[in-house]
């Protein structure tokens, strides 16, 4: 063990003298139990100590999230979590890291009314599944994206942990936020059960993950006989809306690139003027305050720039991937009616079938001996009629079956899209707001900026009378 | 097109009334006569004509001079209204007559010949309409300069200039203007070396050097950022399409998408009219830029005069040396051989033509060493004139600038807020 963490010398020291901790508490899950336990109402500080040091970039520097508004939460709301406190655990077999959970809630079907546990990213997408499993036609909100080795080269990198872990955060409030998902079992299980519970719960192999998916895959349902005309337009619209806002992103990004070639020219531009001043001895000042608002403006604009992946880019990567949770859930509904108008098919084949044997039947009661001259027997009408109808009625049932399911999928859909067309709104308010927010702040810097010069302007300048007097006397010749 | 050229003509006009208004009103205020307190010039038109024959066309600008009496006892020396047409090669040769027969005075430039610091929105091209019409400005605010010169405004050439048309370039040519000021002009750019430098003139030379320098740097910079803001300003107007066609396929949000796009679009086009009013005073800028080279120029005639005294002085000394030798009947090739042969005769004969020669170099010396402190006299009241002039200019200048960026983030500011009010409306 010490030869595989040897690789981060700087915590060398730190990791060995954990390191019989470490195995303490693997190995011995019962007295992590017992101390899991103890420490349900304590507050999460005393956590720290039974997990390993963070690694070169230390977490512990990272302030933990105190004041909930940061998250947008309600305080006063029955059911409030909060995902802080990042921390990286060495394994045998693995380097991970969890996330502290903390819950605070006020319901009855809850035991406490604190919870703090640790999470890992793999555990969320666990949860996902479940709840995706558990209510197929409500809109599970996305997960972050996994670890690409496009993006982040380092998946330990402070930047990427916090991006990461305010996904998370959003991802939890908005099951929070959600009727029917904040219910779900596996979910109060994912904030509530201690480590050696919810590791038996996550090995786990439900009947549900057993049962084969509920779409057989070989029915084709690239077109629907009916459309529907409420989902298609809702389908339509998520489209067009995605690409409304991948256009407003591209044009941003672009725009934000030409925003930081312009701050390096006022780079050059602002100590120019700075240098000119050394020579002008009666235009120092004017020329000085010149130059700082310019500086001023340049800083201003460095900041938009800086600003921008956290307010444009990401909320917009954000809300596309949630509207592609709700076109897959559109997806899916179309599946379940392409399955049932395929069985409604099948059905009605056989009907027709059936009603043709039966008018054969009734038009040649004497003709239904197989022919002897041919090499195999053919069925005869009734033994196919027969057949129908123990076939029939299975038929019957199945399309009755896909007729409930498709109903229940459209409703749950239907009430679930309603709620969600809500929350869209505000999530494109806020992002939209927040847009023009750092523009309003950057133009805000930029005129204080120049209005402090020109007030200096206004205060050193000679009162009007002695301009005059100055033009009259200023030329010598 | 046509409707922008003439938005920004108005504009430009707009601005010249401001100045003009400025210049005439100091003129007023002045103690001393000069040209303006009892006339008014004005470059107000520009026309395209052509030299040679339909197929070796040679087109120029020439442009319209218009100078109004606004002193009725002033009428005997200017007519009521004249005006002529002439083209920029013709204020060259003006100029540079000034400069030869004014060497002292830091001479107001001309405007430039070609663009410098152009960008996206500055054409190089110097039959662009715009160009032409800056142009036009600045050959006004030359005239005007010299006309509120004590000196400069009464030079009968730069009257007969403003007032006949042909009779000017007739007279020009007779005088041979054009080969003096050549061959005078030609002789400054020659450096020469200096026994003894004003230590005033030596810093003042140094001094225009490092204004040039600072001018042209920051005309360069800004013409920079002049580009990439406009790039930036004009992107925004994209935004307008997106939110336009986003706004058919919304119910509630659709009013302020809309009205978003508008806004935005109002932004991009915005930029347009703050970096027209911009380049009006780059071209101020401009001026001064060219105006160090008139101080530099001012120091190298001079350094020309100072030249003159100092070789004639040697002259004299060498000749002083050659008398005395002469005296002891040393001079020659011969008596550096044989020593001393010369006769009393021609001892006497030599030394007295020598010292004739040396009065003359004397003469030559006092009036080298007059010319010299009356220039340096002239120059430096000209310069302290020329230096107040700049720091209020100058002063000016800067200060339209910093109202002029402020202008453009208030605009900035308030188009951004009505987009945020407009996003806080939706429910």
């Amino acid at each position: 063990m010490a030869g595989k963490i040897s690789n981060n010398s700087a915590v060398l020291d730190v990791v060995t003298e954990n390191a019989d901790l470490t195995s303490i508490l693997k190995e011995n899950n019962t007295k992590e139990t017992m101390d899991h336990s103890s420490l349900s109402s304590i507050p999460s500080t005393v956590d720290n100590s039974l997990v390993q040091s963070p690694s070169i970039e230390s977490f512990s520097t990272m302030q933990d999230i105190e004041n909930l508004s940061e998250l947008n939460m309600d305080e006063n709301s029955d059911l409030c979590i909060k995902i802080d406190n990042p921390q990286k655990h060495w394994d045998t077999l693995e380097t991970y890291i969890t996330f502290r959970i903390t819950t605070k809630v006020a319901r009855i079907e809850f035991k406490e009314n604190e919870y703090i546990v640790r999470r890992r990213y793999n555990d969320f997408l666990w949860l996902r599944h479940k709840l995706l499993d558990a209510h197929p036609f409500c809109i599970i909100p996305p997960l972050p994206a996994k670890h690409s080795l496009i993006g982040q080269l380092d998946r330990y990198s402070k930047d990427f942990i916090l991006v990461r872990m305010k996904a998370l955060n959003v991802f939890i409030s908005r099951i929070v936020q959600h009727p029917i998902l904040s219910c779900n079992e596996n979910f109060k299980l994912f904030i509530t059960a201690k480590h050696p519970d919810f590791n038996l719960l996550r090995r786990q192999r439900t009947s549900n993950e057993n049962r084969p998916h509920q779409n057989p895959p070989n029915v084709p349902h690239s077109v629907l006989k009916n459309k529907h005309l409420e989902f298609d337009r809702i389908k339509t619209y998520l489209t067009l809306l995605t690409e409304k806002i991948n256009s407003v992103e591209k044009i941003s990004s672009r725009i934000n690139k030409e925003r930081v070639e312009l701050a390096s020219e006022l780079q050059y531009f602002y100590p120019i003027f700075i240098t000119w001043s050394a020579t002008e001895p009666e235009l120092a000042k004017l020329l000085q305050s010149t130059a700082s608002a310019i500086e001023k403006t340049m800083v201003a604009q460095n900041g938009v720039v800086a600003n921008y992946q956290a307010t444009v880019a990401t909320p917009i990567k954000d809300f596309t991937a949630y509207v592609e949770v709700v076109q897959e859930a559109l997806q899916k509904r179309e599946s379940y009616q392409a399955v049932y108008e395929h069985s409604l098919d099948e059905l009605n084949k056989k009907r027709t079938e059936k009603e043709k044997l039966v008018a054969v039947a009734s038009a040649n009661p004497t003709n239904n001996v197989g022919s002897g001259f041919s090499l195999w027997k053919q069925p005869s009408c009734d033994e196919k009629l027969e057949k129908l109808g123990n076939c029939i009625p299975q038929l019957v049932k199945k399309v009755e079956l896909n007729q409930d399911n498709l109903e229940c999928a459209n409703e749950q859909l239907r009430s679930d899209v309603e709620r969600w067309q809500d929350e869209k709104q505000q999530m494109l308010k806020k992002i939209l707001l927040e847009f023009a927010n750092k523009q309003v702040e950057y133009y805000e810097k930029s005129v204080s900026a120049w209005e402090s010069v020109k007030d200096r302007m206004v205060s050193t300048a000679p009162p009007p009378l002695q301009r005059q007097q100055k033009a009259a006397s200023g030329s010598t010749n | 097109m046509w409707n922008a050229l003439n938005v920004r003509r108005i504009r430009r006009a707009m601005a010249e009334n401001g100045n003009r208004k400025k210049i005439y009103g100091e003129s007023k205020e002045r103690k001393e006569d000069i040209l303006l307190q009892h006339a008014e010039i004005a470059v107000s038109e520009s026309e395209k004509r052509a030299n040679g024959s339909l197929n070796l066309r040679e087109f120029y600008t020439v442009y319209l001079i218009e100078t109004k009496a606004t002193d009725p006892e002033f009428q005997n020396k200017i007519s009521k209204l004249d005006t002529v047409w002439r083209r920029y090669t013709e204020f060259e040769q003006l100029r540079d007559y000034l400069e030869v027969t004014y060497p002292y005075v830091v001479l107001p430039p001309l405007p430039e010949k070609r663009v410098m610091f152009g960008w996206q929105k500055l054409s190089t091209d110097t039959f662009d309409p715009d160009f032409i019409d800056r142009r036009r400005a600045g050959l006004e605010n030359f005239l005007l300069r010299v006309a509120a010169h004590t000196v400069l405004s009464w030079d009968k050439n730069f009257m007969e200039f403003l007032q006949h048309e042909d009779g000017w370039r007739e007279s020009y040519k007779a005088n041979g203007y054009l080969q003096i000021a050549e061959s005078k002009l030609k002789a400054l750019n020659v450096s020469v070396r200096l026994k003894n430098t004003d230590s005033k003139f030596d810093s003042l030379k140094v001094y225009s050097g490092t204004f040039h320098t600072n001018i042209y740097n920051l005309l360069k910079a800004r013409s920079r950022v002049a580009e990439k803001q406009y790039n930036v300003y004009k992107l925004h107007a994209n935004y307008g399409r997106v939110f336009s066609e986003w706004s058919a396929i919304e119910k509630d949000m659709g009013d302020a998408l809309q009205k978003t796009g508008h806004y935005l679009d109002s932004l991009a086009s915005s930029i347009d009219a703050s970096l027209e009013d911009e380049e009006l005073l780059v071209d101020q800028f401009k001026e001064y830029l060219f105006f160090a080279n008139s101080l530099s120029s001012v120091c190298k005639h001079r350094e020309m005069l100072q030249y003159e005294v100092e070789t004639s002085e040697e002259s004299v000394a060498s000749k002083n040396v050659e008398r005395v030798k002469a005296q002891q009947g040393k001079l020659g090739m011969m008596s550096r051989l044989f020593g001393a042969v010369d006769t009393d005769e021609v001892r006497e004969l030599k030394v007295n033509m020598l010292d004739q020669q040396i009065q003359e170099g004397e003469t030559v010396v006092n009036s080298a060493n007059v010319k010299l402190s009356t220039f340096t006299d002239n120059a430096i009241k000209d310069i302290d004139r020329f230096q107040s002039q700049k720091v209020s200019d100058l002063k000016d200048t800067l200060a339209s600038f910093v109202l002029l960026q402020l202008k453009t983030a208030k605009r900035g500011l308030q188009t951004w807020v009505q987009i945020r009010d407009c996003l806080q409306n939706i429910p």
